[in-house]
């Protein structure tokens, strides 16, 4: 082994390079002419336009042969997909709107991505945020029948797009059946304590826009009584916006009967009682 | 005696060689790669609607991988090559160095230096992921690394020396390797029309792919952007990653090496 074995850091070595004075006047000058003819050349040359007037958005290629062009990265073509993608949007300073877009062939490369990389949030987020949005009920419908297909396939990872897609559907595409469908499903398909409870809350609260009080109570005395709601400000304004509810119902002659509302009465009763067992106590141990 | 003898020329070729490329300026290499690499996965991030850390995550580890295999296969081609020119390696074999010392000890270099890119580029992957899937993906790619290194001396000793010939080839090989269980997956797919040829075909490519190492199971971006810990959880493989990465790392070096070796000795020297 040799005694002294030293790495040395550099990037250039004095020893192997004569002074800048020694080069010859003209190859500067070449130099700095050449450079600023560059710059002045690119200063004026036009700026490269995509004619997007016969615009198309091809079909994907098949899973196969993207899994084979990802070569071993499926995340990285995944995303590189996405992003090129939502680059259509705008190219080259032209926008072009996403109207134009086929959005069944969007679909397609949307399925691609998500079969690339099935946890990304991506594309979910992109189709209930973005492409939800043009002012084209058809193409919104195409958008929000996808992200409820593909929430359907893992509904606690993909919940938020669809929550958003139940807002666009309710308030923007005002489409109240399909909005309360959507809102339906988010309650049927997730667990609680992996979604947050006003996802899992918002049916009964279209319910209640929609003036279904009686439907609206009814699903926010079983998220209590189920014991899905964990925090005791949360666990309080559901059961005074119940409260609320029963006494807008009372207002409105929708009690049909004293017995319905004694019953009504007794199960805010027991709301009142497991919130102090549930909460008091913990306070108490505190 | 003559075994520790051995062991020692072995370390000192492969010191050599790991000072051969800190002179090339590989560490100045790495470093501005690393920065560039920032600056590019910062700019896609901030692209990214959404998934920003995982975006930038991504493509950082893609870039980085991508650029360790490509600095490493140059340098093993060219450190080579250079070797065979100027007569080096006739002087090295002059002396009491036999061709299968010199040869390991000249791979040892090879990994050292790959593991070296790695713990670079992976200490700059520390800003976006969590310290132990770090460690896994640097540990992965180091040994992605030994299996280019080794494929790089195996396509200069099979190519005489020429650094295009040799260069394409170790850059085929690594992108057949990448695509390896992708091209059998459509080598079975049910859409392909079964002829005769097709049938021919199908068997080609399942022997090709048969004896390559299935590199698309290394340093998956995957660990860094969910965790490693997901992957087993998820039970994709049967066997733990780590595990087939080391063994697949052991077995295929051995058998590149073993082939080398092979041409390494008939060549007329």
């Amino acid at each position: 082994m040799p005694r002294r074995f030293r790495f040395r850091f550099r990037l250039l070595v004095k020893d192997e390079y004569q002074p800048l004075g020694k080069i010859s006047k003209w190859l500067w000058g070449l130099l700095a002419f050449t450079l600023t003819a560059q710059l002045v050349f690119h200063h004026y040359q036009p700026d490269a336009l995509v004619d997007q007037r016969g615009f198309k958005l091809w079909k994907p290629p098949s899973i196969n042969i993207l899994q084979a062009a990802s070569f071993g990265d499926p995340l990285l073509l995944s995303r590189g997909m996405m992003l090129n993608l939502q680059a259509f949007d705008s190219q080259q300073g032209e926008s072009l709107s996403f109207k134009e877009l086929d959005y069944n062939v969007l679909t397609e490369w949307l399925d691609r991505i998500v079969a690339l990389d099935e946890k990304t949030q991506y594309p979910h987020f992109s189709a209930a945020n973005v492409y939800a949005t043009v002012s084209d009920n058809e193409r919104r419908l195409i958008m929000i029948e996808w992200v409820r297909k593909h929430f359907r396939e893992m509904p606690d990872a993909r919940w938020e797009s669809m929550a958003r897609a139940a807002h666009v559907v309710q308030y923007i595409i005002k489409d109240e059946k399909l909005g309360l469908e959507l809102a339906q499903e988010i309650r049927l398909y997730t667990s609680a304590g992996k979604v947050p409870g006003w996802a899992r809350q918002m049916e009964a609260f279209l319910l209640e826009n929609k003036n279904q009080y009686e439907a609206a109570t009814s699903l926010l005395f079983n998220l209590l009584q189920d014991g899905e709601v964990t925090d005791p400000i949360e666990f309080t304004f559901l059961l005074d916006r119940i409260e609320g509810m029963v006494k807008t119902m009372v207002e409105e002659g929708q009690v049909r009967s004293v017995e319905e509302l004694r019953e009504i009465e007794n199960k805010l009763q027991s709301l009142r009682q497991m919130f102090v067992e549930q909460f008091d106590e913990e306070g108490t141990e505190n | 005696m003559q075994f520790k003898n051995d062991i020692m020329i072995i370390l000192v070729i492969a010191l050599y060689t790991l000072r051969e490329a800190l002179r090339n300026r590989i560490l100045w290499i790495a470093l501005v790669f690393s920065v560039m690499g920032i600056g590019l996965a910062s700019f896609i991030g901030d692209v990214a609607l959404v998934e920003h850390e995982i975006v930038e995550v991504i493509f950082l580890a893609a870039a980085y991988r991508l650029c360790a295999v490509l600095v490493l296969m140059v340098l093993v081609i060219s450190t080579l090559v250079r070797e065979f020119n100027d007569k080096c390696l006739e002087l090295y074999l002059s002396l009491t160095i036999s061709r299968l010392i010199y040869f390991v000890g000249k791979m040892f270099g090879f990994f050292l230096v790959g593991a070296l890119l790695a713990a670079i580029f992976g200490s700059v992957l520390l800003l976006y992921a969590s310290t132990i899937d770090v460690v896994w993906w640097s540990v992965s790619l180091a040994c992605e690394l030994a299996i280019v290194a080794a494929v790089g001396v195996f396509c200069v000793m099979s190519f005489n020396q020429q650094i295009p010939s040799s260069f394409a080839a170790s850059l085929i090989f690594y992108f057949m390797c990448r695509a390896a269980d992708a091209i059998k997956l459509i080598s079975t797919s049910d859409l392909i029309v079964h002829t005769t040829g097709a049938s021919v075909m199908r068997n080609v490519i399942d022997t090709i792919v048969y004896v390559l190492p299935s590199l698309g199971r290394f340093t998956k971006t995957d660990w860094l952007a969910y965790g490693y810990s997901s992957e087993i959880t998820a039970g994709i493989s049967t066997l733990s990653p780590m595990l087939f990465i080391v063994l697949q790392t052991c077995i295929y070096v051995a058998l590149i090496s073993a082939a080398t070796m092979i041409d390494f000795s008939r060549k007329n020297i």
